[in-house]
């Protein structure tokens, strides 16, 4: 699986395991922005666990510094979505520059993480 | 609970927490922050990173930076909810951010600090600014009313010019005084205006005064009822309409 090209169909289609073997973060999420899967790079480097997170709201309960519209509010502007950005994370309290992309399809919505 | 399941409690806390957190050395270096500060410096630059927190400061508050580098203590609060603002770029130009930022030195070479975000109040702030300016406009040229408020009771709680220029007393005069003895009329009348002002918004009576020559004039009083935001009278608005 690779951060810059995969899809939404990919990431439909992929498996828990194959989720956990990216070199990057997935949280899954449905339309309403319910955390519905988080793979073990997410996990590991902000240190939650899935079970802590599945079920919330990723942009108010989870990562309330996307709640903004330069990612969240990007969501709700179509149908679909696949917008790549620069981004400031505080993983585990360490400020890191990362790099978002942003993906939403028919069925779900995704939001990866790489550093 | 186990100690892996404490330190996540601890993470959640800080991810969700709706202040800006950061842990900073003594040349600036950011050690720890959460989100909250991660958001206003993607706010200020999509993707901006501030590996130092002076570096950050040097730009966009500067006399902060001022302040802190002053403090030559080796522990101390260095300030307590300063006010601040950063403009900064919204979905359409820009927008001015303000933030209360307190900052304390826990060692020589550990500060924290905190940032918190109170735009909104200060946009409220702002609209009650320029609606005293437009009350202040309006009061300052009128010639034939006079404005003031009263408590619930019928005390006036407020004054301003209009009452100066036309009825010729002044604020630290009229303030306190009933307004029974700004106007000349029946007790039971007023009384009875005022339980009408409370029940429907607004009531209004005629009597007499003294203007600022001494002279009795005739006039109506307008009274208009104040809620608090409970919907609960607090008082009321006066208006004397010399005739």
């Amino acid at each position: 699986m690779n951060f810059a090209n995969v899809s939404v169909a990919d990431l439909d289609s992929a498996s828990t395991s194959a989720m956990n073997g990216a070199a990057f973060g997935i949280v899954k999420m449905s339309h309403d922005g319910k955390v519905t899967d988080y793979n073990d790079w997410q996990s590991k480097f902000t240190g939650m666990s899935k079970s802590a997170v599945i079920g919330k709201h990723f942009f108010s309960q989870v990562a309330p510094c996307t709640n903004n519209f330069m990612v969240s509010q990007k969501y709700d502007a179509g149908a679909t979505l696949d917008e790549s950005l620069d981004y400031t994370f505080t993983l585990k309290m360490a400020p890191t520059p990362v790099k978002l992309r942003l993906l939403k399809g028919a069925n779900s919505q995704y939001l990866l993480c790489n550093k | 609970m186990s100690q892996e399941q404490e330190l996540e409690r601890l993470y959640e806390f800080l991810y969700v927490a709706p202040v800006a957190l950061v842990e900073f050395g003594q040349d600036g270096t950011i050690r720890m922050a959460n989100p909250r500060l991660a958001q206003v410096f993607n706010r200020i630059s999509m993707g901006a990173y501030f590996p130092n927190f002076f570096d950050f400061l040097d730009k966009y508050i500067p006399s902060l930076l001022a302040v802190i580098k002053a403090f030559d203590a080796d522990n101390g609060e260095i300030q307590e909810n300063v006010r601040y603002s950063v403009d900064v770029p919204a979905e359409q130009g820009s927008e001015r951010l303000w933030f209360d930022i307190t900052v304390a030195r826990q060692e020589q070479d550990r500060y924290f600090a905190s940032l918190n975000n109170v735009t909104q109040q200060m946009k409220l702030a702002e609209q009650n600014h320029y609606r005293d300016q437009w009350l202040s406009a309006i009061t300052n040229h009128l010639q034939h009313h006079v404005f003031f408020t009263i408590d619930a009771v019928g005390i006036v709680d407020s004054w301003n010019r209009t009452g100066e220029v036309v009825l010729g007393t002044i604020s630290t005069h009229a303030i306190g005084m009933s307004l029974l003895e700004i106007v000349e009329c029946d007790a039971n009348e007023l009384e009875k205006c005022m339980s009408l002002a409370a029940k429907r918004g607004v009531a209004s009576f005629s009597a007499t005064m003294t203007d600022r020559h001494h002279q009795r004039v005739s006039g109506q009083i307008n009274l208009q009822s104040i809620l608090d935001m409970k919907g609960d009278l607090q008082g009321y608005s006066v208006v004397l309409s010399l005739s």
